[in-house]
């Protein structure tokens, strides 16, 4: 690192530290960056130190958000007694892409682990419950497939069934679209696992 | 389905290496620490996709170098291309006809079985010896066994995580529910997989012990789940495994809180050998015990082309010494024409001319092939 100015050094330094980027990757960007012209380099620190002083999570469901509460809380087209559990902001970004959900989120920020110390304290959970009312017809559990997925949707479930809502948990299911024969193994195994009687 | 050509790049021993292999046998002579185990363990890797001998897999590359290559051509019904690159700082990648791709998809093209002098010990040796030896077979033909292991072994990994927490902070054994479910869901379908798998191998070792001790000795191998004594002939339902499972959960509740790690589970099975109705363990001889480790792995050849209508290829690592002479020409009999087999030796003259007649053979030396 000896090799170059200090000020260029310490940049690449800072992008090593960013998720999935490698020293190489990271002298790239600082030999892009330097060449780029002050105003756009301004332009971009700005930018990211605007969107983290400004980006705070929403006091309902912990999406990011601008002001007090989301701009789907917000909303009063949507149902707010449908509630979708989901594991991180980027999953309530994914689930409003297929435009078929007209209910309302919320962000756990993560899954149980005890592996890396994260237990029900450590995310949104005390939270979700205060949001259940009465009116509240249903919470459907998104959190992801894998294991601490899964043990997370099982904790919630036994925890929320006893105030009398109605759990839901995402199917596991065949990819629309593609043929039967080009589905892997271990979701055709699943499919036919959570099958349905017509 | 045989392996035609073996190339290997900077791997351990070798610089560069290509081989032309024999669809029967191929026998390789050298003297120790020449490069012969390091063929077969790069055959190995093609087929599981990573090393029995090292989980540090930088090892596998030649000193000074930054990367190593395994490739074969295998003939199937087409010919068929795989390879693995194994980078010093880059992650390992895995080709299929030169096509990336992840290890799940990988495994499964080659299959091969793998016998030691170690694997004689199977009898012998510790549980978790045999369940790994059934476990590498199962994943071989079953994609869905694979994950389901995985999967398996983590939510064990983060139960016992719980279970250790929770000496200090007993209000997080609320969440232990949350876990068994997935304990029990998952356990069951692995214990019921290996149930079905071990009537086969079962089925097939009695065949080939018969063969081999000229229908004197009847061996039975037997699966034992975690929850209950081996009983020949005995066959669980899956329902019958997650309730057992289920109750022994409840039962063993306390227990597992006070030492504080996972008691249950298929991580606890066994396989049980007897001959004749006697445990082999405590009364068979050394050479009954060889014999039965012999008739095991043939039992593999057969399953596998059972489930895959092929066989795999057979890798013999220094094992001929190990056995007397009847044995070592029952087994290479018995393989011959069969599946390809690639032996490791210091010593040719284990075996007979006729065998040596029809095989290849490569002299190593120095990580070299001396003609």
């Amino acid at each position: 690192m000896s090799r170059y100015p200090k000020p260029m050094a310490r940049l690449i330094e800072e992008l090593t530290r960013l998720p999935g980027i490698g020293p190489k990757t990271a002298q790239r960007l600082a030999f892009f960056l330097i060449n780029q012209s002050s105003t756009d380099v301004q332009s971009l620190a700005e930018s990211m130190l605007e969107a983290k002083q400004r980006t705070h999570y929403c006091s309902r469901c912990f999406h990011f958000t601008e002001d007090d509460t989301c701009i789907i809380c917000r909303d009063s087209r949507r149902n707010e007694n449908f509630i979708c559990v989901v594991e991180e902001p980027r999953d309530v970004i994914a689930m409003e892409r297929t435009k078929s959900f007209n209910g309302v989120y919320h962000v756990l920020h993560g899954s149980i682990s005890p592996l890396e110390g994260v237990g029900p304290d450590q995310l949104r959970i005390k939270e979700l419950i205060a949001r259940i009312r009465p009116e509240v017809e249903e919470v459907v559990l998104a959190t992801d497939p894998n294991v601490e997925g899964e043990a997370t949707a099982m904790y919630l479930a036994r925890v929320l069934k006893p105030i009398g809502v109605k759990v839901t948990r995402m199917a596991h299911g065949m990819p629309v679209g593609s043929d039967l024969e080009y589905v892997d193994e271990v979701t055709l195994s699943k499919a036919l696992e959570g099958r349905r009687e017509l | 389905m045989y392996i035609k050509t073996l190339s290997l790049q900077n791997f351990r021993n070798y610089k560069s290496l290509t081989v032309h292999l024999n669809p029967g046998l191929n026998i390789f002579v050298g003297n120790n620490a020449q490069g012969k185990t390091n063929l077969l363990e790069a055959i190995y890797i093609l087929s599981l996709s990573k090393s029995y001998r090292t989980g540090r897999e930088v090892e596998l590359i030649n000193h000074d170098e930054n990367q190593a290559a395994i490739q074969a051509r295998i003939k199937k019904m087409a010919n068929l291309d795989l390879s693995i690159i194994v980078g010093k700082d880059a992650p390992k990648k895995l080709l299929v006809n030169n096509k990336g791709t992840t290890s799940n998809q990988f495994m499964g093209h080659l299959n091969s079985v793998l016998f030691t002098p170690d694997s004689l010990q199977l009898v012998k040796g510790s549980p978790g010896e045999r369940r790994r030896f059934l476990d590498i077979q199962i994943c071989q033909i079953d994609p869905v066994y694979r994950t389901t292991l995985l999967k398996y072994q983590r939510v064990v990994r983060q139960r016992n995580s719980l279970l250790k927490n929770a000496i200090e902070q007993r209000s997080l054994l609320n969440q232990l529910p949350s876990w068994d479910e997935q304990l029990l869901s998952l356990g069951a379908k692995i214990m019921f997989r290996r149930q079905d798998i071990v009537e086969t191998l079962q089925y097939h070792s009695k065949v080939s012990h018969g063969k081999i001790s000229n229908e004197v000795e009847e061996l039975t191998v037997i699966y034992e789940p975690f929850f209950a004594k081996a009983q020949k002939g005995k066959k669980y339902t899956l329902k019958e495994i997650e309730n057992r499972f289920r109750q022994l959960l409840q039962e063993k509740r306390q227990e597992e809180i006070r030492r504080a790690h996972t008691l249950l589970g298929p991580q606890r099975d066994d396989l049980v050998f007897t001959i004749n109705d006697l445990d082999l363990r405590t009364y068979g001889s050394q050479g009954q015990q060889r014999t039965a480790v012999l008739s095991y792995i043939l039992a593999e050849l057969e399953l596998m082309h059972q489930e895959t209508n092929e066989y795999p290829i057979v890798l013999l690592d220094d094992v001929m010494s190990e056995l007397d002479k009847t044995r070592r020409n029952d087994l290479v009999s018995i393989l011959n024409d069969k599946a390809q087999t690639i032996v490791t030796t210091t010593d040719l003259s284990n075996f007979t001319q006729e065998i040596i007649e029809k095989a290849s053979v490569f002299n190593i030396s120095g990580g070299k092939i001396i003609q």
